[in-house]
């Protein structure tokens, strides 16, 4: 349950949070309808997620109407590491494990199921090349970036949380040829004091392709504790602990 | 994996029932409730059983486009533990989650509960039966045979339905039933986990559910109930071995 939680939850984050819209035939299909009312033959998600401390992290996330043979990512087979069927969707999920991916590279893909073969190219957005400064609740947070290319699409998500776990969770959508963003300090202000802020910056690529939806992104990730200043030991402690909390609110959130 | 915190606990999975497409109004999902709101508000109150006994302090939701200033049951004041304020691409609103396990709120299954919420525009006030609760008839699963489900109810709640999870490791099967009000009774075919090897878990959740829409929101009360015939050795579980010993199909040294 947890890591079909963790998919759909990821597939919120990746998609569009749109209303109950059917999608056109060719814009972003919304998280609704990938969750509840998927209609494509697949929706491929592809990640390279870069944290500030230069953490790279990729994800492969497939939702497919048929059941998956087998999946390669410029040539290499990826191993399946968990796969969940949806009763209600009639959709199977599946989270592979990628070979380490690359920024800004032409990624060849190819989907094996038993009646058909799906192949396709797609350009995996740049590294998004960001110093932010530290946040300051006092003041607004002026953020700037670098991207060599602009991506189809990008945003930027944003959280920021008080001390009795209270949050103002905010999602942009950016002009694909912005590289900067001010975030007023009115954002936070509901909240009072703040625990934590944390974004992550997005470029994605897109197409439709063979009856089915493929989508890249590059990403940028930053969580901080602004209060106090931190020892990178504090600091990577409090991630371990984010985890643990995060698990333990799967586990609420799957009730 | 990323933003999972926040998102987390922004809903549970189980309320079901795609997007209205039709003229009539029909029960969103809490996905849709909570990340798509439509309504002016969601209220939403679940209590969660495994067996007779009610497991965890009640599951009290309240998502608004307005910030609520007071929330009542039963003349009750219940304390807002935390919120989030969402804006989702330009789609914004709060979402309350409560300390009911401090209060004086006691209703249970069954009892008729009134609500006030006060936002700070409008005020609005109702009462909703909370559905019974199932009780159910447990069955030992057999991953070789089809999954027969029996369960009790008192009185039949305005939607019922029913998810199973099987799983092992790294292969999870859910399945679903929106099931008329009446049914007491349902059986799953076993060709619903034959894909899903040296199996785990198995878990059964039924749920009652009453609600009405009224000054442009939705109130929603859930009874859910559970239980899990098959442990995480494979095995069947403790109530069922305990039966086994009580028809001395297994002897006590």
């Amino acid at each position: 349950m947890q890591k079909t939680l963790s998919l759909i939850l990821l597939i919120i984050v990746l998609f569009h949070l749109s209303s109950c819209d059917e999608s056109s035939s060719q814009g972003m299909p919304s998280a609704l309808e990938v969750i509840l009312n998927p209609t494509l033959d697949y929706y491929l998600m592809i990640e390279v997620e870069e944290y500030e401390d230069e953490t790279l992290l990729n994800y492969v996330y497939l939702v497919s109407k048929q059941a998956l043979s087998s999946m390669s990512l410029d040539g290499s087979d990826l191993t399946i590491s968990s796969i969940s069927y949806d009763g209600r969707s009639g959709y199977y999920s599946y989270n592979l494990m990628p070979e380490d991916g690359n920024f800004g590279e032409q990624l060849s893909v190819e989907l094996v199921y038993s009646a058909r073969t799906i192949t396709s190219s797609i350009q995996m957005p740049p590294r998004i090349i960001m110093d932010p400064p530290a946040f300051d609740p006092a003041n607004d947070w002026n953020l700037e970036w670098e991207l060599q290319q602009d991506p189809d699409l990008q945003y930027f998500l944003q959280w920021y949380r008080a001390e009795d776990t209270s949050y103002v969770s905010r999602f942009v959508e950016l002009d694909s040829k912005v590289r900067d963003y001010s975030v007023p300090k009115s954002t936070w202000e509901i909240l009072g004091e703040i625990r934590s802020a944390e974004f992550g910056l997005e470029a994605q690529n897109y197409q439709y392709h063979d009856g089915g939806f493929i989508s890249v992104f590059s990403s940028y990730d930053y969580y901080q504790m602004p209060v106090s200043v931190q020892s990178r030991s504090q600091w990577r402690f409090q991630r371990v602990l984010k985890l643990c909390e995060r698990l333990q609110y799967e586990k609420e959130g799957s009730r | 994996m990323k933003y999972l915190l926040v998102l987390v606990t922004m809903f549970s999975l189980f309320t079901v029932c795609s997007c209205d497409r039709r003229s009539g109004k029909t029960l969103p999902s809490e996905i849709e409730m909570t990340l798509a709101p439509q309504e002016d508000f969601y209220l939403l109150l679940e209590y969660e059983y495994m067996g007779a006994h009610s497991t965890e302090d009640p599951r009290l939701r309240f998502v608004t486009k307005e910030p609520l200033a007071a929330l009542y049951l039963d003349d009750v004041q219940i304390e807002v533990r935390n919120f989030r304020y969402n804006d989702v691409y330009g789609n914004t609103f709060y979402d309350y989650s409560f300390n009911l396990f401090d209060s004086e709120f006691i209703a249970g299954s069954g009892d008729t509960i009134r609500y006030h919420i006060v936002l700070e525009e409008k005020s609005i006030e109702g009462s909703l039966v909370m559905p019974n609760m199932p009780i159910h008839i447990e069955q030992t699963f057999d991953p070789m045979d089809d999954l027969n489900l029996e369960w009790s109810l008192t009185a039949n709640p305005r939607k019922q339905e029913l998810d199973v999870q099987v799983q092992s490791d790294s292969y999870s099967v859910s399945y679903y039933k929106d099931l008329p009000t009446d049914v007491r009774e349902h059986t799953i075919a076993r060709s619903t986990w034959q894909n899903v090897a040296n199996i785990e878990n198995v878990s059964v959740n039924l749920r009652t559910i009453n609600y009405e829409f009224r000054h442009g929101g939705l109130i929603c009360f859930v009874c859910k109930s559970s239980y899990w015939p098959w442990d995480s050795l494979g095995m069947p579980n403790e109530s069922d071995i305990l039966k086994r010993i009580i028809t001395k199909n297994i002897q006590l040294p």
